[in-house]
């Protein structure tokens, strides 16, 4: 199912393309939640809201604006920095009951197999890209940009706890991006 | 400030780090529309979307799945019931429908063969018959909804779990992750730890002794400088099983050791025990 149909399909509320979206998407936006919130209940919580959002909200989607996976993964990262800034007032630890770890290894397999041959080689090459690109930054730029987008940090208390000047670290986070577009470009394989 | 003034902040913006006037002047031009700031900070969120490939690739849980599938079921189901009871144009309007009635309650009536007397007596037994049925429902009904508060319970702290395993898999099984032994002169039991800056930390033991009544286990990570910083509290299970998933905002390097004291069972601001396990993390 192409991104247009499954949108149109979304918009006239069919649980069916909830479903393929969850499917395609859910890796990803878990993924990211769980990088912000580090608390797997929590984040599978966080996923459950984003998509109900998208179901809810379907018809305000403005494809000239972006990509339907850029629109999940920027309310998802919205909802976990939220939650993240909440949580900072709260108990930010959980008592968990315990289990054997070895039981763990019986869990489902993780592979997602929703996507199609060439959705997922363009997920993979964009991801592999940007992996590549932020990977091959000195210590403290990639520290910045992890920073700035899995903890929401502003440019200045991201320049005070790296012990580097407000202008250095703007600099580092534009260039960073900046380099990062133009290898997306050149792969031809933006969000 | 005009558009080529703010081109070079886009990307900060986008990323949500920009302070101060330049982001104060990109909202003001994102609400007047601005026709060369809008389409590029758009393609920026578009750019800083990407990011979210850096976060280490963990999927979610099936349960996860299914209640959200359920959720969005039901409502689908509903928006179809309200559309269905929504009064529609083409339908019989107020006095064509009064007719029909009148005529149907015409029909049904028929000869006058029963008596005025037998009617009543029929009507207040199905009265009386209709309000056991009723009470009969009621508690039922009632029974229902606190089995299905049950085992929302249930399939909530079950989903819960399963996601905390599968956090533990995660950081267990990534490349990045570090593993740190504490041992006790006192305790027998060793206790592991596997932690990963991205995905937090897991500890994981056997036959682990249970804290005295009122008390309970505490978790440290030791800075190289500075008062230990608590990762979190924990009670082993009736077996003496644990299995804790926390979070830490401490960097690896910059960490001496994670350790493991006995505190009062909501826990201490700072260590007021000796721990009983301890963990270096070496070079």
């Amino acid at each position: 199912v192409d991104k247009a149909l499954l949108m149109e399909r979304l918009v006239q509320q069919d649980p069916r393309a909830l479903e393929i979206l969850y499917d395609r998407y859910s890796g990803l936006v878990y993924s990211l939640v769980l990088r912000v919130v580090r608390e797997a209940a929590t984040s599978e919580e966080l996923v459950q809201e984003v998509f109900l959002q998208v179901w809810r909200s379907a018809s305000s989607y403005q494809p000239e604006r972006g990509t339907l996976e850029a629109w999940l993964v920027t309310l998802a990262r919205s909802r976990a920095l939220d939650c993240l800034r909440a949580k900072s007032t709260k108990q930010r630890l959980r008592e968990w009951d315990a289990k054997d770890i070895g039981e763990m290894a019986k869990l489902d397999d993780l592979t997602d197999n929703s996507l199609s041959p060439e959705e997922r080689m363009d997920q993979q090459k964009r991801a592999s890209v940007v992996r590549k690109e932020i990977g091959s930054l000195p210590a403290k730029q990639r520290r910045a940009i992890e920073m700035a987008y899995f903890q929401g940090l502003s440019q200045s208390e991201i320049a005070s706890a790296l012990g580097e000047p407000l202008g250095t670290v703007k600099t580092w986070m534009r260039s960073a991006l900046i380099n990062l577009r133009a290898q997306l470009a050149e792969v031809g394989h933006d969000m | 400030m005009t558009c080529s003034h703010l081109r070079d902040f886009y990307e900060l913006y986008a990323l949500g780090t920009l302070e101060g006037p330049e982001r104060a002047e990109i909202e003001d031009h994102l609400a007047r529309r601005c026709p060369e700031c809008l389409p590029a900070v758009e393609a920026a969120r578009q750019l800083v979307a990407n990011l979210a490939y850096l976060a280490p690739p963990v999927m979610p849980s099936s349960t996860s799945r299914e209640l959200l599938l359920t959720k969005v079921r039901a409502e689908s189901r509903q928006a179809i019931t309200a559309e269905h009871e929504t009064p529609r144009s083409d339908r019989p309007s107020a006095p064509a429908t009064k007719k029909l009635v009148d005529k149907k309650l015409v029909e049904m009536k028929g000869p006058r063969s029963w008596s005025w007397s037998w009617a009543a007596a029929v009507a207040a037994l199905a009265l009386i018959v209709i309000g056991i049925q009723y009470l009969r429902l009621r508690s039922e009904a009632s029974t229902l909804r606190d089995e299905l508060a049950s085992l929302r319970q249930r399939f909530s702290r079950l989903n819960s779990e399963t996601a905390t395993y599968r956090q533990a898999m995660a950081i267990a099984e990534s490349g990045e992750t570090r593993a740190i032994t504490l041992t006790s002169a006192e305790q027998s039991p060793t206790v592991r730890a596997f932690w990963n800056e991205s995905l937090g930390m897991v500890i994981a033991a056997q036959q682990m002794p249970l804290p005295a009544p009122g008390r309970t286990f505490q978790l440290w990570v030791v800075p190289k400088a500075g008062a230990p910083i608590s990762a979190g509290l924990f009670r082993p299970d009736a077996t003496g099983r644990v299995l804790l998933v926390s979070s830490t905002n401490t960097r690896i390097t910059d960490a001496a050791a994670i350790a493991i004291t006995d505190e009062p069972s909501s826990g201490s601001p700072g260590p007021t025990t000796t721990p009983i396990w301890v963990g270096p993390l070496g070079s």
